[in-house]
């Protein structure tokens, strides 16, 4: 336009990156220093990063594994390691791409490999490695304890084989003699026991009991809803399994509905602060409405600070909570 | 009119026109240099081309006397005393930081690092505005064309953001994409939604990956979970339903007649929703003109709002629809909050279901 010509080198030079001199970098050296070794304490080191070079494609598998233990080295902060953030993901899938054996060959179920299970997680999720469970001894652990491990070997093959393999791997691993923990994920049950008989299905929570297994307590819900467990062994599994601390607590209202009545005893106490847990999955208010009756919110607080509470059972899994001034609440009790 | 006169005329015309153009021309030029003179507002300017002309640069078009740079090129002459990560820690915010990021190369290792930078430059900046934000996506949206898989897969999937965002543009814009691709778009049930809009997942195996993610995959989407049960409810399965809406909750049944379900089914998909912390007004309001006796009482807890933590799970905008429900379904007095929870505690067993008028009644006990 008219006019700007003569601007066009200061335009230019205003498109070009910020100089350092424009960068207020601190005035005395010192705190400079300081400042420089904090910076570099708490970033990715971009040095490395830029640097980063993989094998050719027809390179050793010992030049790729080699590659996958540098990314591992990578100066980084311990959170920008996360999958969530970590920079290197790209990295992790070109090695994935070119050279899947080398992933499979570096990955270990206890964290020792260069490849970690979420590592691991993250690429199938993005579309690599297939067929992972074919290269993988660990894999029936994996299928256990993932879910979208467990989704890509349904998705697989032959929906109805694939379902079958992976129920037969779960009844398979629980009649071993187990060296080593295995952590199921409860919530991927339901699709395993489509293709399990009935006697199949009931093994399931007397193996689990007795056998070295670990599982979330907030999922024992899944086996509740399956109505094939008696109510005994799911609170038997719930006790076994309880977290100590509240945080991640939300299965006690699902031990309360079996009628475990300490659970009830123990949302009540938490009421009034809910055990000072904001948020994190448990809510002792949520709980009391679901399975509980009678005295509620602020009157329900107050009777119970006054050591006045009575709770009593009608029928399994529901409650009532009343006043112990008050009559017998079970002739009164109103039914749905 | 003479000859001489009409010439005369359209010269006095030409002449009006010219001096117009030179008007406009000099008004133009003054304003220019009015407007490019002052240094701020030539840094603005300069702002403004400068994603421009970097996403000119990434499409190969070049304009003379504005240099497109090669950004690693760049990056490794640096004196190797000078720290990368000091130089770009040291810059003042993430927009500086955008401004030395540009896209040239074209192999893809160099790709692979770039990306690789561009997540860890960017990841520890956390404010970003909007203009930020596109920027974002006009770096790396270039890497679609020839490297989809890496770029799919260079950032957490689930977690958003601009990632999601450019894949989620690229997959709706694009005819087909790499086998790899179309893979991953299993694993996140919206981006199926994608391919099968597309036609690159057709016919069975549609209705199976879909099967296949109401029983293992999760997604807050609640079109796409609706979408995920319409099999179900197509196929007549409803036991898969009641699993799949008691693992997600009410989402599960987004745009189905809670009518036609089965009351197991709807029970369990509210209960989850409490458990989890995403209660759900409609479906407490339905359960409770159904005589679903918690669902009245959760109404009651949640709008009277008396302990601090409930607000973690009944917002506060919530409040007044839980009285409306309640107000809908009860033939209680005109209480709120904490009054109509002492009602409750003391009338409790008065009160029962009554299918005639279809209200929560007290009975004078």
């Amino acid at each position: 336009m008219a006019g700007s010509y003569q601007y066009l080198p200061d335009i230019v030079a205003a498109l070009e990156p910020l100089h350092d001199t424009d960068v207020q970098v601190g005035s005395a050296a010192q705190l400079q220093e300081r400042d420089d070794k904090a910076i570099l304490e708490n970033s990715v080191d971009l040095d490395v990063l830029v640097r980063l070079t993989p094998p050719a494609h027809e390179a050793p598998l010992s030049e790729w594994k080699a590659f996958l233990r540098t990314l591992d080295t990578v100066p980084m902060p311990d959170h920008a390691r996360d999958v969530a953030s970590n920079p290197l993901l790209v990295w992790y899938a070109y090695v994935a791409k070119y050279r899947p054996e080398a992933i499979y060959a570096s990955y270990d179920t206890h964290g020792r490999g260069s490849v970690s299970l979420w590592m691991l997680e993250q690429l199938i999720r993005s579309g690599f490695l297939p067929d992972w469970y074919d290269h993988n001894p660990q894999a029936t652990w994996i299928l256990m304890y993932n879910n979208t491990a467990a989704y890509s070997y349904a998705l697989a093959g032959d929906e109805k084989k694939a379902r079958r393999k992976l129920a037969e791997r779960l009844l398979n691993a629980l009649s071993e003699q187990q060296l080593e923990t295995l952590y199921i994920d409860l919530s991927q049950l339901p699709y395993m026991m489509r293709a399990m008989n009935k006697e199949e299905i009931q093994s399931l929570v007397p193996l689990m009991l007795k056998n070295n297994v670990e599982i979330d307590p907030r999922e024992i819900t899944y086996l509740v809803q399956s109505g094939h467990y008696q109510r005994d062994d799911l609170l038997a599994l719930m006790r076994q399994h309880a977290y100590t601390e509240k945080m991640m607590s939300s299965f006690v209202a699902t031990a309360a509905r079996l009628g475990a009545q300490e659970y009830i005893e123990t949302l009540v106490a938490d009421l009034p602060d809910n055990a000072r847990q904001p948020l994190n999955f448990y809510c002792a208010a949520c709980a009391l409405a679901l399975v509980s009756d009678g005295l509620i919110a602020e009157r329900l607080v107050e009777v119970y600070k006054q050591g006045q509470l009575s709770i009593t059972e009608p029928a399994i899994g529901e409650y009532v909570l009343s006043s112990a001034a008050d009559s017998s609440p079970e002739s009164k009790h109103a039914s749905e | 009119m003479p000859a001489s006169d009409a010439n005369m005329g359209v010269r006095s015309g030409r002449s009006l026109y010219y001096g117009a153009l030179f008007l406009i021309f000099c008004t133009g030029y003054l304003s220019v240099q009015l407007f490019l003179s002052d240094e701020g507002r030539l840094n603005e300017f300069a702002g403004y081309l400068r994603p421009k002309v970097g996403a000119w640069c990434a499409k190969g078009i070049r304009l003379p006397g504005v240099p497109c740079q090669n950004f690693h090129a760049e990056l490794l002459e640096q004196n190797e005393d000078e720290s990368l990560t000091l130089r770009f820690a040291r810059l003042p915010n993430l927009g500086a930081v955008l401004d030395k990021l540009q896209w040239n190369g074209d192999s893809e290792i160099d790709a692979a690092r770039f990306i690789s930078l561009f997540h860890a430059l960017v990841g520890s900046r956390h404010r970003e505005s909007n203009a930020e934000r596109k920027r974002q996506i006009l770096l790396l949206d270039p890497f679609w064309k020839d490297y989809a898989d890496l770029l799919y897969a260079s950032r957490c999937i689930h977690c958003g953001g601009v990632h999601k965002e450019i894949l989620t543009a690229n997959l709706r814009y694009v005819e087909s994409v790499p086998e790899t691709v179309l893979r991953a778009t299993y694993f996140d049930p919206e981006f199926t939604s994608i391919a099968i809009d597309k036609g690159w997942i057709t016919g069975h195996r549609g209705k199976e990956i879909r099967g296949l993610q109401g029983e293992l995959q999760y997604t807050w989407d609640s079109t796409v979970a609706g979408q995920i049960a319409s099999v179900f409810t197509a196929a007549g399965d409803y036991e898969r339903l009641r699993e799949y809406a008691a693992r997600i909750g009410s989402k599960a049944l987004t745009g189905l007649d809670l009518v036609q379900l089965p009351h197991q089914i709807v029970r369990g998909a509210w209960e989850r929703d409490i458990e989890h912390g995403e209660p759900n007004v409609s479906m407490t309001g339905y359960l409770m003109q159904t005589g679903y006796r918690p669902a009245l009482r959760w109404a009651l807890w949640s709008e009277a709002d008396e302990l601090p933590y409930l607000v973690t799970r009944a917002w506060a905008d919530e409040k007044a629809s839980y009285l409306g429900v309640i107000r809908q379904h009860t033939d209680f007095p005109q209480l709120k909050g904490r009054a109509l929870t002492e009602f409750y505690s003391e009338h409790w067993q008065n009160i029962a279901w009554n299918p005639a008028t279809r209200k929560w009644t007290v009975s004078k006990g």
